[in-house]
């Protein structure tokens, strides 16, 4: 990487970490710490609301995904707008009138303890991991393509969030966020623009944007009601709703940025920018994957996009024959669609007759590409064979000029750090308060308040740096975060159901019905395959998006159930 | 008034706690403005994503 790329990364990174550490030096409690003195307008919540969703793994994986399975990723956002009013409008004003620091505190005072304490583990739990991924997804990526070391990169990237979460708390988060948001976009936007520029040296704009719909890339919204597609617009808008209610509701990373808001209004309106700009701004990053796929067929692109792992390839004497018969059908394809273009371009093809010559050669290269993959299964056994993550910095690495590659790699960086910022802030609130200050082991002065809360969120930082350098990558390290999220959501979504609209049901049938149901969601996930392959059993497990409603509902129905043969629940909240 | 006791809360608190809103919020005259703006921001993506999906198709 060029010295001045070095200098960019260097001074995104670095200033905004000290701009967060000096903005928010004066930290007098654990209240300041945890809840920023409610000082917060409503764009800084917005931004921060925004930044916090915002990963690496947005800016690394979206594309690719794009890249390859075309827009239909968009679908998995659109309840979110939905469940924001419902947050707004509902569950928002009930955290303000209780005053809590924490979503999981209400439970408290709604249920008793135990089934407050339960709901905090599943978010330490589901959110400990993420955390871990949110690290893990940029080092694994950065570390291979710039030769990188995997735990260095790891340590560096926790370190760096830790300085200043620790220092700053919750308002550090947010400031820091503000500028990370601003380096995000300007990134996205130099993306786009440096993509089109070079797309249109080839083929006027317009006409690869037609090339990419005729592949089948803009496959925005499938109406197929089909229980077992990951992606359509009911997975989407039913699923997604769920999971967005659960995330903006009841997730302390998200909760823990709009109760620092000056108030309820602020609060209000942070939440609904982000119901208006959280989709435009996830079609743009899709919309960059589809430009990297349209520039890629006019640019020489490798047969497989982790490039360390075809040097091993090529470097094996047993494999290194089969790669060479890949590389070279690889390049037969190549010049066919190369052909095709021409021949389209020149009128001799109409749109009906390139469309599907050109997706037969897509498909053609999409069965050398998985040839390749194979060899790496067999021939690197630690390797991961998926390399869709790859492909968005294959093209910053090697198309990118000087300068830019390093506002690029900022862009994910910052990512990275924002999204972090607000998991280790959110993990430290909820084990200060609903454990520590709930089992009386809090100390009464101020100053040890702030101490504690500190090193509990020190300690989440240390804990997420492990679980990233323990981590193994998923099919796609943004469904690997979601998945995590979905196996939890429902259940945690459905206790707080119960608290808001179920006022006849107390904290043990709640807490009963929050056990059976978690169990229930982990046995869909991880034991359909198994009972399957054991039983001669017929069964798909459903759709991830799906396990949010089924967990919710399955809690609210339980709970219902159980309650006659429960203890009657005592009015706690006034 | 405190949360429980004179309200039932159910799905019909959602209406209720949106109109009791009296507070007016930056921009638009209401907060129930501002959820219909977000309703119809959506319908109208909605709308046009799938005009281009089928364009496309």
């Amino acid at each position: 990487m060029h010295s001045l790329d070095w200098l960019v990364l260097a001074l995104s990174l670095l200033g905004v970490v000290a701009f967060g550490v000096w903005k928010t030096r004066k930290q007098r409690d654990a209240k300041s710490f945890l809840m920023g003195d409610n000082s917060l307008p409503w764009w800084t919540i917005g931004l921060s609301v925004m930044a916090t969703q915002a990963s690496a793994v947005t800016f690394i994986s979206l594309p690719g995904k794009a890249f390859q399975d075309g827009m239909g990723f968009i679908q998995f956002y659109l309840g979110m707008p939905l469940a924001v009013l419902v947050v707004s409008a509902v569950i928002m004003p009930l955290f303000y009138r209780t005053k809590v620091f924490t979503a999981y505190e209400f439970l408290e005072k709604r249920f008793g303890r135990l089934p407050r304490l339960y709901t905090a583990f599943l978010f330490l739990v589901q959110r400990g991991l993420a955390a871990g991924i949110t690290i893990y997804a940029p080092a694994i990526v950065l570390s291979t393509l710039l030769g990188w070391n995997l735990t260095l990169t790891n340590i560096f990237i926790g370190i760096l969030v830790i300085i200043y979460t620790v220092s700053g708390g919750s308002k550090a988060v947010a400031q820091t966020q503000k500028q990370q948001m601003g380096v995000m976009m300007l990134g996205l936007f130099v993306a786009a623009a440096l993509l089109m520029v070079g797309i249109s040296n080839h083929m006027p704009l317009n006409e690869g944007l037609s090339m990419a719909g005729m592949t089948g890339k803009f496959n925005l919204i499938d109406l197929k009601p089909d229980f077992s597609s990951r992606y359509n617009i009911w997975s989407g808008i039913l699923g997604g709703f769920f999971l967005s209610l659960s995330y903006f509701g009841t997730d302390q990373s998200q909760v823990g940025r709009y109760i620092g808001g000056k108030d309820i209004r602020q609060s209000r309106m942070g939440l609904l920018f982000n119901a208006l700009f959280k989709i435009p701004m996830q079609l743009l990053v899709l919309f960059v994957g589809v430009l990297v796929f349209v520039f890629f067929q006019f640019n020489p692109q490798p047969v497989h996009y982790n490039a360390p792992q075809l040097d091993v390839l090529r470097a094996s004497d047993e494999a290194r024959p089969a790669l060479l018969q890949s590389e070279a059908d690889y390049r037969a394809v190549v010049s066919k669609k190369q052909q095709l273009q021409e021949a389209w371009e020149a009128g001799q093809l109409s749109d009906s007759e390139f469309g599907p010559a050109y997706r037969g050669q897509l498909q053609k290269e999409q069965s050398i590409r998985q040839d390749v993959r194979d060899l790496v299964v067999s021939h690197i056994p630690e390797g991961d064979p998926n390399d869709s993550d790859y492909i968005f910095l294959s093209y910053i690495m090697g198309y990118l000029p000087v300068g830019l590659v390093g506002l690029l790699l900022a862009m994910i960086f910052s990512g990275a750090m924002s999204s972090t910022a607000g998991e280790l802030n959110a993990l430290g609130s909820v084990t200060a308060v609903d454990f520590i200050q709930t089992f009386g082991l809090m100390p009464s002065s101020g100053k040890g308040q702030l101490l504690v809360s500190r090193l509990a969120t020190a300690a989440w930082g240390l804990l997420a740096i492990v679980f990233a350098t323990v981590f193994s990558l998923f099919d796609n390290l943004i469904e690997a975060v979601n998945i995590i999220g979905s196996l939890f959501y429902g259940t945690i979504l459905g206790i707080f159901c119960v608290a808001f609209f179920m006022r006849w049901v107390g904290g043990r049938a709640v807490l009963w019905a929050g056990l059976i149901a978690e169990a229930f969601v982990l046995l869909v996930y991880f034991g359909t395959e198994p009972l399957s392959l054991a039983f001669g059993w017929d069964l798909e497990a459903p759709a991830y998006l799906w396990l949010n409603p089924i967990g919710c509902l399955l809690t609210m129905l339980l709970a219902a159930l159980l309650q006659p043969f429960m203890p009657k629940p005592v009015a706690t909240i006034e | 008034m405190g949360y429980g006791t004179k309200h039932r809360l159910n799905l019909g608190i959602l209406y209720l706690l949106a109109m009791q809103d009296h507070e007016k919020p930056p921009l638009l005259p209401s907060w129930k403005a501002w959820y219909l703006l977000v309703i119809g921001v959506e319908a109208l993506l909605i709308v046009l994503l799938y005009i281009l999906t089928q364009r496309f198709a």
